[in-house]
This record gives structure tokens, sequence and C-alpha cells, in this order.
């Protein structure tokens, strides 16, 4: 798996506008939509499968960073959308500090092992805290996306 | 296999009696003519009353045979020369205890090959990197790992507030798939192999496997907030204390020691850098509120009194500690412990039988983990080719998966993998089996061919 490849164009938004934990998690789902890869009609589902599971414990894992994620039947391959704020969001995060980065993932119900992969490999990758801060840096989409290639050919061989 | 240990303390006698049940062939000798009357009776072993440094003695124990020695004696010393002998006698693996790092740690001025161990077991060592691990995850309360650490079994205990309490593992995983799976529920006395249909309740302690990275994601579960671990107080300048102590001072800002005998506070305030050596006691309930023992993330009673640490530990929870752990030499205090409010027991002995049996067990057996208060084991196996366990989907072999046991996780491209009925297992493939001692058996059958 790599990040890159489940990472569409116009998958990364540098400037989150919302500060608040479903604003930011619905501005991320539009931007999937926008890009083809969810069905606009699915889209108040995928929300609420991605809210439910934030009911069930905060993906903010901390350091910043937050994991939102679920399954749904309305996704047919693994994709992820990237966002980056400027002003911190309450994420209601594990150590209670505001999030910048933000990666979203949605798979299908029956994709397990790609599932868990994704979110092991963005787990070890943000606990990079030099990585997390040249992210939050970064100066604009094409910046991340490098960034996040980068992390690709690194970790993708350990 | 056969194998001779010697030291029939602690370590020594579980070792047998595990070993034994295992159907390896094992003799045992003791120095203490009483002891080794006492454990011949009661284990399923030779046992022999004699000197473990005597080539007679080990003869007669069958050394020429064994192709495994384990020195578990009190004695550096003389666990060093039962290995030297066993090296003389061409005997294949040799394990040892030691404790002093002057003899086994970086500086010492004798090497492996001299030392003619394989395997040196420091119990103090193995206690404080449990302890380590355990202080740093909030809630933890046992903590194991597997397939080289990828895979994390640990203890949780479940608080008032837990966003999964009250919900059945079925809502769960509608939510959460795949993420983890909850392998026990001990909640009273009664431990519980859960299905779907299972309710997590407030106050149970859930045992959980999850790939290590998942662990934070698995603590929002239970808790809605984690504090960051500042200050950790410990009771006790004993090995134990002062090791745990020199670990942490590298890693957080306040370190306490506490330690009622002056010489000890001495001897500690020289080993240590920028941990605060207090010379005092901490049944004390003065010197807790100065020490401030409430903004403690952690406190360890680690003194050699099993009554004294509990009792400290009381006090420490009290007063605010927010996570307490306790050093019990008597196994059979450690369910009492728990039961009492106290977080977590930590047997120095028991940790060190648990690594001794991973080294033992060979072939398709990978490493155990034995949870003597669940009587249950976690298990990481290999199947091999033609084992029925390999090449059909799980749901067909749930009718030979004895009540009591569950497929937990499969290792798959380096990736733990959690089994679902149409999952189908390849041969060589790491599989971790969690099960009670009475299931065990019928599960690793599943793992040989002919079974």
């Amino acid at each position: 798996m790599k990040l890159g490849d489940i990472i569409p164009d116009g998958g990364i938004l540098d400037d989150l506008q919302a500060t608040e934990k479903e604003p930011v998690i619905r501005e991320l789902v539009a931007a999937l939509v926008k890009t083809g890869r969810v069905a606009d009609s699915a889209s108040a589902k995928v929300l609420k499968a991605l809210m439910d599971r934030e009911e069930l414990g905060s993906t903010g894992i901390g350091s910043g960073v937050a994991v939102p994620h679920a399954k749904h039947d309305a996704i047919t391959d693994l994709v992820c959308a990237f966002g980056r704020s400027k002003k911190g969001i309450n994420f209601d995060a594990l150590d209670g500090e505001p999030v910048q980065v933000v990666f979203l993932l949605l798979s299908s119900k029956s994709a397990s092992g790609s599932h868990l992969e994704a979110l092991a490999f963005i787990s070890r990758l943000v606990r990079d805290e030099k990585f997390v801060k040249f992210l939050r840096e970064a100066k604009d989409a094409a910046d991340i996306r490098d960034l996040l290639n980068e992390a690709d050919e690194t970790l993708g061989k350990s | 296999m056969r194998i001779l240990i010697v030291g029939g303390g602690a370590v020594g006698s579980n070792l047998v009696e595990q070993l034994a049940a295992e159907k390896h062939d094992v003799s045992l000798v003791d120095s203490r003519e009483e002891v080794a009357k006492a454990l011949g009776g009661k284990l399923d072993a030779q046992v022999l009353h004699g000197n473990g440094g005597s080539p007679q003695v080990l003869e007669e124990a069958g050394i020429r045979e064994a192709e495994m020695t384990i020195a578990v004696t009190d004695s550096d010393e003389l666990n060093m020369i039962v290995s030297l002998l066993g090296r003389n006698y061409g005997v294949k693996t040799r394990i040892a205890r030691i404790r002093n790092p002057e003899y086994s740690g970086p500086s010492s001025k004798l090497g492996r090959e001299q030392l003619a161990i394989d395997h040196i077991i420091n119990p103090e060592v193995i206690a404080i990197e449990t302890m380590e691990k355990l202080i740093f995850t909030a809630g933890a309360t046992e903590v194991a790992d597997f397939a080289g650490q990828k895979v994390l079994l640990m203890g949780f205990l479940v608080p008032k507030d837990a966003p999964i309490a009250g919900r059945t593992l079925q809502s769960i995983s509608e939510i959460v798939p795949d993420q983890f799976l909850i392998v026990a529920i001990h909640r009273g006395s009664e431990v519980i192999i859960p299905r779907g249909g299972d309710r997590i309740e407030e106050d149970d302690r859930i045992y959980v496997l999850m790939p290590q990275e998942i662990l934070p994601l698995f603590q929002a579960q239970l808790y809605r907030r984690v504090e960051k671990v500042r200050k950790v107080v410990i009771f006790g300048a004993t090995r134990l204390g002062i090791g745990l102590a020199q670990r942490l001072e590298g890693r957080l800002g306040d370190v306490v020691l506490v330690d009622p005998d002056a010489a000890r506070c001495n001897d500690a305030a020289e080993r240590l850098n920028k941990t605060t050596v207090l010379h005092g006691s901490a049944l004390d309930p003065d010197l807790l509120a100065e020490i401030r023992i409430g903004n403690a993330q952690a406190y360890c009673a680690l003194t050699e009194d099993d009554a004294a640490n509990v009792m400290s530990a009381l006090l420490a929870k009290d007063h605010g500690a927010t996570k307490t752990i306790v050093n019990l030499a008597e196994p059979d205090f450690v369910p009492i412990a728990e039961r009492i409010g106290l977080d977590a027991a930590i047997n120095p002995r028991l940790l060190a039988v648990n690594v001794i049996l991973r080294y033992v067990r060979s072939g398709r057996i990978l490493s155990v983990f034995h949870l003597e208060e669940l009587k249950a084991e976690a298990v990481e196996l290999v199947p091999s080719t033609r084992a029925p366990l390999v090449g059909v989907p799980l749901a067909q072999l749930a009718g030979r998966i004895p009540q009591g046991a569950l497929v937990g996780a499969v290792m798959r491209e380096g990736q733990m993998l959690i089994p679902r009925g149409d999952t189908v297992i390849a041969p060589n493939e790491r599989v971790i089996v969690f099960a009670t001692e009475k299931a065990l058996p019928d599960v690793q059958r599943l793992f040989v061919e002919n079974a």
C-alpha cells in the first residue's frame, strides 16, 4: 500500500477552514466527492459512519494528528483524504490538544486487511514528530504530496 | 525435550510444573533438602537433593542427556557454574538467571562466550521493562507482545464513562471493524471468552489483541483523555526501584524514590541523577501529601514487603495517584490486589518464567504468555502444512475450535489480520491463539497433522 496511490488528485486540502471535528470531516468528505471517489448520494451516510466511529472514541491520537476512518458499502476502493489546518481543530483528541493534521480513511466493508494496513501505516508515519512538523509547515498541497510520496519510499521499505 | 533445572524456588518449580505438563522430560536439582523433598512429592519430575555445582549431582540428574539447562538458583555464581558445566557436558542450550550487572551488564568483564550462557535471564530487568510499558500506557494492567513486537496483548480496566462500555462486541465491530480483538473479559471472578453478543461493562478487565500501531486508537475507546506521564513515585530503593528510576529519569521530569532506610537512600542517590530520593515511608500519609502524590500518573510500590506494597498503594490511590503498580512476591496475592482496586501487580519471578518458556518452546510454538489470573494463555503458533487449520475457511472449523478458545490473529505479509469466518490460513503463517488452559490442547491439535 502506498499513501500516494490512495490519496486522489484533489484529495489534499492544505488549508482546512473548519475548526470543529464534524465540519472538518465534512470538508474532507466533500473533497473526496469532488474527486469522484465518493458518490455525492453516499456522502451523508459516509459522514454518519465517520461520526459514529468518533462516538466510540476520538481518532485524535495525540501530537496534533487525527485519523478519522470508516468502512462503508458505498466505497469501492480504499481512499484517503488529507487535511492540514493552520488554525488547529478541536478534535477532542486523547491528549486534549488541537489537531493540525488529518488523514481521513474510507474503505469498503469487505476490505479488512488493506484498511488496517493503511491505518497502521499512517500511525507509524505520524510517530515521527519531525515529519508531522514538516506536514504542518508545508507550503502547499503539492509540497504535502511530495512529503507523503517520500514517506512511502522510506517507510514502505521498512 | 530433556531439560535439567537447577534451583527449586518460585521460578524453578513453576517451570517444572509447566514443562512437565507439556510432556517434557524434566529433572530438578535443589540444594535444600526440605525443598527438594516437598517438590519431589508435588511435581511430576525427577527431583534431586544436592549441590547443583557438583558434576556428580548433575550427572545423576541426567546432564549428559540434557538438551537444555536452566539455572535459576538465588546465586548468580552457582548459575554460572551450572552453565559452564553444561557446556562441558555438551548441553545445547544453556539458560541462567544472572542478576548482577557486573557479570552480565554492558560493562561486564566476562564475555558471553566465557559465561557459556545462551540466554541470560534477569527477572528485575524484565519486570522493569514491563512496568515501563504499563506506566506509559494509560489504563493498561497487563502487557505482552507477539510476532516480534508487532502485536500487543494488553489488559485494561474499563472505566465508568468508557465509550465502549455497555456495548456488545458485535455492535463495536460494526463501527470499528477488524482493528482489535477482545479475547477475554474478566468480570468479578468470572472469565468470559467472548462472542459477538457479549457486552463490555464498567469495571471489567478486558484483554485485547491488536497491532501495536492501533494502541492509541484503542485507548480512546476506553478513555476520553489520557494524561501525559510527568510524575512517577516509587516506594523502595530496591533493585527494582532503583532500576525503574534509572529508566524513567531520562524520560520524564519528576521521579521520586522513597525508602525508609537511610543507607539504601544514600546508595540510591549515588546511582541516580535526576531522581529525588527521599528518606521516609510511603505508608506515612503526611509524606504522601508532601510529595504531592496526587499529581503522580503512577505510583510503584516495589519494596520486598508485599503487605507494605499493597497498603501504601491503597494510600497512594486514596491520595489521588492515577495508576498504582505493586510488586508482589506471592502470586496468590495478585488477584486480590486487583480486586481491591490496585491497577497492576508485578511478579518478577512469574515474568521470568514467561520469558524462559519462550526459549524452551520451539518448533511450531513460537511464544507464550501465561495469564495466571485467567488461567489462560496466549500462544503464537505456526501450523504445519497439512494441519486441519490450514487451507479451509475458519468457519468450517467452528465445531472443532473448543469453547474457551479463539483464533485471535494471523500474521500475513508482516501485518496483523483479525481472522473472520472466511479467512483461510496458509501453512507457515504465524497465528496467535488465546485459550483457557483447558481448551489449549484441543486448539493446538488443529495446528499439527493427523490431529
